[in-house]
């Protein structure tokens, strides 16, 4: 059973009277304990893509599977529980809630899961733990108190908290320094490697060699599809 | 998401922009205050004159003149001279009335020592103390045999002895009336005003005195008539409308040329005024929330379009349609209902104020608060509602691409 599979799907926009793919006829499946970076020019359709995966946008045409449920039928209700429970997202700007605790923002999807408020702080520090983060020192500060790299592993806990089977990531690493970027790249192998599934959008070549897949893309097509050679490693160092 | 956890996002966000809040509050409050201050105090004016009235008595007949009419234009009430003593004979015949008192008044020069006054000159029989419910604070009233001889006695009103005699006592005295000498036999004890004529600053003598001496006429300008002891007002009012249309030789096609009111009519009337008055002012109050309500709806509405890149992101992270939804809904509910508590308190406060100024208790009229507090509320979801639709239905990737 695949975690995630595209069966032909297109999205095309009306500009102007003139139809414009932004992704077209696209197949793609993604297999439990996968690390894939979807890889292209800028405008290629690798963010379009990767909102099709996770259920934030709807295709034009064709299915997108979620653990063999097709998605294009469900009601925007069934749909808002999918995002909240299968998948996590990673943002390149982080969008953490301005003026909320780092911890609060960690939670925020268990309590749209409707957890209990005791056990979503709980889970919240815990995840917060996992990316290298103290939730006593740390857990406190709002965004604008925390370093970029340390909003982006905020995210990361937030993405992770509710413990879906997938995490999708749209260019994590474009507002961080090389420091941070490999920082971030650990965290993912080694979540990786306890069998979270990841989906990752970059454009730079350096950060795409830590993965295990390569999607390219070119004008909305898949280009190519390889394993990578030569894979990069991290260690996860402490904090 | 729970409620507490709705309730602490929407105080968040409402606390981000203070300055914000509070002008869009304005309006609410504005309002809400408006309505609170001006109900109190209409309540409570209505219910002092209402009071003053049922004081006068509510068995009480005022018969006047009907309008004379001249050249097709009307004159207005008690131009005609359409009341006779011939009418008061009649009425006294009735057994429905108790007491009958027929009532001239004139104008008065009064001269005591050195002092002049200028005063109204009211004569009547002594009927005219029971039926008015004229008490005395000193002296007593003139009697039938007084009354019957013309004699020049006076029951005098507060405000005259306080003008004439200061704080002499002025019973025994002698005083000059245009020029004739009164003794004073009285003095009536403060009444108050009712509208704009001052009920203390007149002179009351027997309706003979005033008759012979001063007015020649034996015309009343007015008749005060007191139904008997438990007689229906209304079949006391036919009765004496039937012996004045008799008297007056009316046939059935010809319209009364007189006009009998009585307590419970004036009541009725006032009762409509306060009536209006109160749409009236549930007009202006409607007004100033329509235009509250619009200014919640406009803040709301800026807010979405602010927040458009943070409802993404909720969506993506799992929020529902409802849980947006509510997540506006509970905001501007708070806008309104902030807006509507502030307003109670600033118009309760405002009302006590004016009803110190207008030396007339007032209460906040209870209703009115919670009319208040509902309404605020109802403003604060209904000028929401779309917004929050707007919020709610904003597709996850349109509002996470924002910019
Ligand atoms: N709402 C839209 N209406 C019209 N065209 C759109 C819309 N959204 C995206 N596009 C177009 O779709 C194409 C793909 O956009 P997308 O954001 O997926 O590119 P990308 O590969 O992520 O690029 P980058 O690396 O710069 O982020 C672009 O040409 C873009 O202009
Ligand atoms: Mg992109």
């Amino acid at each position: 059973m695949s975690l995630l599979k595209l069966e032909g799907v297109s999205k095309c926009y009306d500009m102007a009277g003139e139809v414009f793919y932004a992704v077209k006829d696209v197949h793609v499946s993604v297999e439990p304990g996968d690390f894939v970076a979807i890889m292209g020019p800028s405008g290629s359709g690798k963010s379009t893509m990767m909102h099709l995966m996770g259920l934030l946008d709807t295709p034009t045409t064709g299915e997108v599977w979620i653990e063999d449920i097709p998605t294009s039928k469900l009601l925007e209700r069934e749909l808002a529980m999918l995002r909240n429970q299968k998948i996590g997202f990673v943002f390149q700007s982080f969008n953490l809630l301005p003026r909320t605790s780092a911890l609060e923002n960690v939670a925020l999807p268990l309590w749209y899961a409707k957890v209990s408020d005791g056990e979503a702080l709980s889970r919240a520090a815990a995840a917060l733990r996992r990316v290298g983060l103290d939730p006593e020192a740390k857990g406190a500060n709002h965004p604008n108190q925390l370093s970029g790299g340390q909003q982006q592993r905020v995210a990361i806990a937030r993405a992770l908290v509710t413990a879906p089977s997938l995490i999708l990531a749209d260019e994590p690493t474009g507002n961080l320094d090389s420091k941070a970027t490999d920082d971030i790249l650990a965290l993912f192998q080694s979540l990786n490697d306890e069998g979270t599934t990841i989906v990752m959008v970059t454009h730079e070549e350096y950060v795409g060699k830590h993965a295990k897949r390569i999607i390219r893309f070119r004008d909305g097509r898949i280009e190519s599809d390889e394993q990578v050679e030569n894979r990069l490693r991290r260690m996860e160092v402490a904090q | 998401m729970n409620f507490t956890k709705v309730l602490r996002t929407a105080v968040k966000s409402l606390a981000l922009n203070p300055l914000r809040t509070f002008l869009t509050l304005l309006g609410i409050i504005i309002g809400v205050a408006a309505v609170i201050a001006l109900m109190s105090v209409g309540s409570a004016t209505t219910s002092s004159v209402t009071s003053r009235i049922q004081g006068l008595g509510t068995n009480l007949l005022v018969i006047s003149p009907g309008q004379s009419v001249q050249n097709g234009v009307s004159q207005g009430l008690g131009t005609a001279q359409s009341l006779t003593d011939k009418d008061v004979a009649a009425l006294q015949k009735l057994s429905v009335l108790s007491a009958v008192a027929p009532d001239q008044t004139s104008r008065a020069q009064v001269v005591y020592g050195s002092t002049n006054y200028q005063t109204v000159l009211e004569g009547s029989t002594p009927d005219l103390f029971s039926v008015r419910n004229l008490s005395l604070a000193a002296g007593r009233p003139f009697n039938l045999v007084e009354e019957q001889h013309a004699a020049n006695v006076a029951v005098i009103g507060s405000t005259v002895a306080q003008n004439i005699f200061g704080n002499q006592s002025p019973v025994g005295k002698t005083i000059w009336i245009n020029g004739l000498a009164f003794q004073v036999i009285g003095e009536l004890t403060t009444q108050g005003s009712s509208g704009a004529t001052n009920n203390d600053d007149r002179i009351i003598i027997p309706l003979t005195t005033l008759q012979n001496h001063f007015t020649g006429s034996t015309n009343p300008n007015v008749i005060y008539a007191s139904a008997a002891s438990g007689q229906d007002m209304t079949r006391a009012q036919q009765e004496v409308e039937l012996t004045l249309r008799q008297s007056h030789g009316l046939s059935y096609t010809q319209s009364d040329d007189f006009v009998i009111t009585n307590q419970s009519t004036l009541l009725d009337t006032l009762q409509g005024v306060t009536q209006t008055l109160q749409s009236f002012l549930g007009g202006i109050a409607g007004i100033s929330l329509l235009v509250g309500g619009i200014g919640i709806m406009n803040i709301m509405l800026v807010s979405v379009t602010e927040r458009t890149r943070e409802i993404g992101l909720r969506k993506a992270l799992g929020a529902t349609r409802s849980a947006v939804l509510k997540q506006f809904l509970v905001e501007s509910a708070l806008v309104g209902l902030l807006g509507g508590v502030i307003g109670i308190a600033v118009g309760a406060v405002t009302a006590s104020v004016l009803g110190r100024v207008m030396n007339t208790a007032v209460q906040v009229n209870v209703s009115a608060v919670w009319i208040a507090f509902v309404v605020s509320l109802v403003v604060g979801i209904g000028f929401g509602i779309y917004p929050a639709f707007r919020a709610a239905r904003l597709s996850p990737i349109n509002a996470l691409r924002y910019e």
